[in-house]
């Protein structure tokens, strides 16, 4: 766990070192060729979305991997307050100034931690690399339309989920009924600061966005390639929302490739 | 010590810790549950449990990579004494090459 911003968030780190030990355990931890930060989306995620997909991919790759549970979700604690996308961002310039990341660090998001991603890149440019999502937007006005379009009135967030076509088993779409009933999470993401496509437009950090062709979203590839300098995107045909646990392999094929060859990132090969 | 048995008390205690429960008030903790049916438990607390069985055994035990080469039905039937095998097998390797 890591206080962050008076809160307790649940953290969960692997280093290059990590993923060598399976080979030989006595090996020396070497030294990273670049970090990566794990986001995970809204009310459905945690860490857990990464830490059983992609993670050990990017630690075998040879990157320092942070993943933490935002606010109110997972392990971390739970606010009744405070989850516009600023206080995300809020969370997550205190948890890397915790940390003493000096070097710019790799965002990757997915859903809304995708957004979360964006909405940090804009506010600390200088202490990005690059921004991948997968399944995402950044918070400009027609985002923040679409997402109030497909909340319900109600509880909240199940009904986004129904807006992505994703059947969720009962015990997640519990969980996410009990954090929208606790918390301000609806009200406070749809009242989150929208931000101009010109803003965007002015990162010039290499950006890469997935999304799945069955994905409601998947409109929104040439919207958010459009709008910045250095982006590129990827519709995956017959993908969903759901296509990080879906198809982990080709996500992180996707995103070996964009650190690799648009982060300049020396990866190391991953073969023994 | 059989390694078994040491490392099934030691991630009963991490289970139970995750869990916040007591001994005689939790699921009952055998090599045959199952984390997700059984014990209750969510994707999170298999990662928090991850994240506890590397303070206790260090580098010799991969958890994500255990996870990694998993899908997500055989997550979702994962059994204590799948967790149990892997960190005695890991840990007996590292000994081997030490």
């Amino acid at each position: 766990m890591i206080q962050v911003n008076g809160l307790s968030l649940h953290i969960e780190q692997l280093d290059p070192g990590d993923a060598v030990s399976k080979r030989d355990a006595s090996a020396t931890v070497p030294a990273p060729v670049g970090t990566v930060v794990l986001l995970h989306g809204l009310a459905v995620g945690s860490l857990a979305t990464w830490y059983l997909t992609l993670a050990n991919s990017f630690a075998q790759a040879g990157l320092r991997v942070i993943m933490y549970d935002l606010r109110g979700h997972g392990h971390s604690e739970r606010p009744t307050t405070g989850y516009r996308l600023d206080d995300h961002v809020d969370d997550l310039e205190a948890l890397l100034t915790g940390l003493a990341i000096a070097s710019p660090v790799h965002l990757i998001g997915v859903s809304y931690g995708g957004t979360i991603a964006f909405g940090y890149a804009l506010r600390h440019p200088g202490n990005v690399a690059g921004v991948a999502a997968i399944e995402s937007v950044p918070m400009t006005a027609r985002w923040s339309s679409w997402l109030a379009a497909n909340v319900d009135a109600g509880s909240g967030t199940p009904a986004v989920s129904a807006g992505f076509g994703m059947a969720l088993p009962p015990r997640v779409r519990k969980a996410a009924e009990q954090l929208a009933a606790e918390t301000t999470l609806r009200q406070d993401v749809l009242a989150s600061r929208v931000s101009s496509e010109q803003e965007f437009a002015a990162l010039d950090m290499p950006v890469f966005c997935i999304y799945g062709g069955d994905s409601s979203l998947s409109g929104m590839a040439h919207y958010v390639e459009q709008m910045f300098q250095r982006a590129r995107s990827v519709v995956l045909p017959g993908q969903r929302h759901t296509i990080l646990i879906d198809d982990p392999l080709t996500v992180g094929k996707l995103l070996m490739s964009w650190l690799c060859q648009d982060c300049g990132v020396p990866l190391r090969s991953s073969s023994p | 010590v059989n390694p078994h048995e040491a490392v099934m008390a030691d991630i009963t205690a991490m289970i139970r810790a995750i869990l916040d429960v007591s001994a005689d008030l939790g699921p009952e903790i055998t090599a045959e549950a199952t984390f997700f049916e059984d014990l209750g438990m969510a994707s999170i607390d298999l990662a928090a449990l991850g994240g506890r069985v590397y303070s206790q055994y260090g580098r010799s035990v991969n958890f994500a990579a255990f996870f990694a080469e998993l899908d997500v039905d055989s997550i979702s039937q994962l059994r204590v004494g799948d967790v149990v095998d892997y960190i005695v097998t890991s840990t007996a390797k590292k000994a081997s090459l030490t």
